[in-house]
């Protein structure tokens, strides 16, 4: 037993002298989360549909300096597949009493709100996303495309950013409308279009902010319709707020979009509020109401039509990682005289891997 | 003696370079000590903030890491439950940092967690031994937890992904965390054949068999994880 104990400790002794710094944590150079999504939709009329997404977010940087890459798939409820990168942008930050940001490349979309909180199944509180993302509006330029109200855009472009402890400010230059989406990796896209935004918010107390953003630049290119003879331009005003306080989260966003057409301009506006309550560790419930007022414009007139929605659920964490949501939809179209009914569940998994 | 076992289900690597002698008699003659130094023998790596969408704002700067050592916990293992006096503790939250990030309380204890941050965080755990939420609150303010049952309660911050932190409950006195130089000291071990386990959140379990003589100190080192031979 002695001799077992001297072998023991030789071998201790050969270890090397480790260095102070080894004994310090140093931030990880690499980080990497994914999230993954799977959702079930079914209508009153027996219709069901499965969508999935999955995507990983990648940073390699050292704080203050970041290239971040997010590649996205996704399965949309009528079964095509989608791959796209979203985000490959270089970020620089300068924290302290005036912090600087800058971000260029193909960067996360500097306009509104719902871009930038529920993108990311995780982080969305419900299981669909507001609908000024993604629905078309009514047709505001004959045999042109249509716009969104806002949407997921991810312009190529830089973004600066500065901001103190009770307010922010910002700047962008893109090349995308955020009425027309572009896509990467898309074989078909809009046209590019310079669009400027500036934007900013204060924040009176912590957990309440309240912005706003302007954005300027064109939206439909000469020759995408048959009337369209000069590049028309649309501005884009957005307020936004978002509140916080112990076990409750509300947030919301109203958008205001002044559209140049060959029939003169057009406003569309839209708002949506949501919110998610804590009811005990591990249940939460969540909402969102929506409205998006459109014209839809004919030949010498236009209408007035609506798009209304509303969505409840009900969330479970099994894990840290992993969330069950069940929920209900009903969501009223453009020129629809009636509501459309949708239950859901949904599988969220998400992990910080490094 | 000296023999390494394994267990803990993130064991990275596991075994220990244990060195052991007998040191100057201690004063209670019905126990022993053990002592030892832990050293961490390869760079460890903290997760830093990031994400796709940052808030409006632009983050404040990170807090300047600890000892990784301070980040151990050493505990004599499979002892049987004791009676222990609770202890108050807590973990602040500053520069989105849990801060300790590693704490070992007894059975009863109370945790605060203090937010310092000047914006909000939502500290949670879903652990069985104990989940708990305790939503968002702002700077100088607190909330408490009392921690009943033995065992490991992995805790988060709902709104920083990168921030974690364990608090690791003991039903029995045999644990201590080692101070920045690493040196430990476990009082009042009941002598015999005894396990010591050296914890660490990423280098798992490292689990030592010792003798542990009355009235007698033996010492014991760790190198987390031990190197390749």
């Amino acid at each position: 037993m002695r001799r077992h104990l001297l072998s023991v400790a030789s071998v201790a002794c050969l270890a090397a002298p480790l260095p102070v710094a080894a004994q310090e944590a140093r931030p990880s150079v690499l980080a990497i989360d994914t999230a993954a999504a799977i959702e079930q939709i079914a209508d009153f009329d027996g219709n069901v549909a499965t969508g999935l997404s999955m995507d990983a977010l990648v940073s390699i940087g050292r704080p203050g300096l970041e290239a971040i890459v997010w590649p996205v798939a996704q399965r949309f409820n009528s079964g095509q597949w989608v791959r796209d990168v979203w985000i490959a942008t270089l970020r620089y930050e300068r924290p302290g009493p005036v912090g600087v940001r800058l971000d260029g490349g193909l960067i996360p979309s500097p306009v509104g709100l719902a871009n930038l909180t529920v993108r990311r199944p995780h982080l969305n509180p419900t299981i669909s996303q507001p609908s000024s993302l993604f629905a078309a509006l009514p047709p505001l330029e004959l045999r042109a495309p249509r716009p969104t109200l806002l949407g997921a855009v991810y312009p190529l472009g830089t973004q600066i950013t500065v901001s103190g402890s009770r307010w922010d400010a910002r700047a962008a230059l893109m090349d995308t409308s955020p009425l027309r989406r572009r896509r990467i990796l898309s074989r078909t896209n809009p046209p590019r279009f310079a669009t400027v935004l500036v934007g900013g918010g204060v924040t009176p107390v912590v957990g309440l902010r309240l912005g706003a953003s302007v954005t300027r630049g064109g939206w439909l290119r000469e020759g995408e319709g048959p009337a369209v003879t000069a590049t028309q331009y649309a501005t884009i005003v957005t307020i936004e707020s978002e509140f916080a306080f112990r076990y409750t989260r509300v947030a919301g966003e109203w958008v205001r979009d002044r559209i140049e057409t060959t029939l003169g301009r057009r406003v569309a506006s839209g708002w949506f509020v949501h919110g998610q309550q804590t009811l005990a560790p591990r249940w939460f419930a969540a909402g969102r109401i929506e409205r998006i007022d459109s014209p839809l414009v004919l030949q010498t007139d236009a209408v007035e039509q609506q798009l209304t929605g509303v969505e409840a659920v009900l969330g479970f964490r099994v894990t840290p990682d992993l969330t069950v949501r069940i929920g209900h939809r009903a969501r009223r179209t453009f020129g629809r005289p009636a509501y459309d009914h949708q239950a859901a569940v949904s599988l969220v998994w998400w992990r910080r891997w490094m | 003696m000296g023999n390494g076992a394994r267990g803990g289900p993130r064991l990275l690597a596991v075994a220990a370079l244990v060195t052991m002698g007998v040191d100057a008699p201690v004063q209670g003659q019905e126990t022993a000590t053990v002592q030892g130094r832990v050293e961490i023998g390869i760079p460890i790596t903290a997760r830093r903030p990031t994400t796709a969408y940052p808030t409006r704002s632009v983050p404040a700067p990170a807090l300047a890491p600890g000892s990784e050592r301070r980040n151990v916990v050493i505990y004599l293992r499979s002892a049987l439950p004791q009676g222990v006096a609770p202890v108050r503790a807590s973990i602040r939250q500053r520069n989105e940092t849990f801060t300790p990030r590693v704490l070992a309380v007894t059975v009863g204890s109370e945790v605060d967690f203090p937010n310092d941050d000047p914006f909000y965080h939502n500290v949670f755990s879903l652990s069985r031994v104990r989940s708990f939420n305790l939503g968002r609150y702002p700077r100088g303010d607190t909330r408490r937890v009392r921690f009943d049952r033995p065992g490991i309660v992995k805790v988060f911050c709902e709104i920083h992904s990168h921030m974690s932190a364990t608090v690791m409950v003991f039903d029995h006195p045999w644990f201590a965390m080692p101070d920045e130089s690493g040196r430990f000291v476990l009082d009042g071990v009941p002598p015999g054949d005894r396990q010591v386990t050296a914890w660490h959140e990423r280098l798992g379990d490292t689990t030592v068999t010792l003798r542990a003589e009355a009235g007698r100190a033996v010492t014991t080192d760790f190198v987390l994880p031990v190197p390749r031979q």
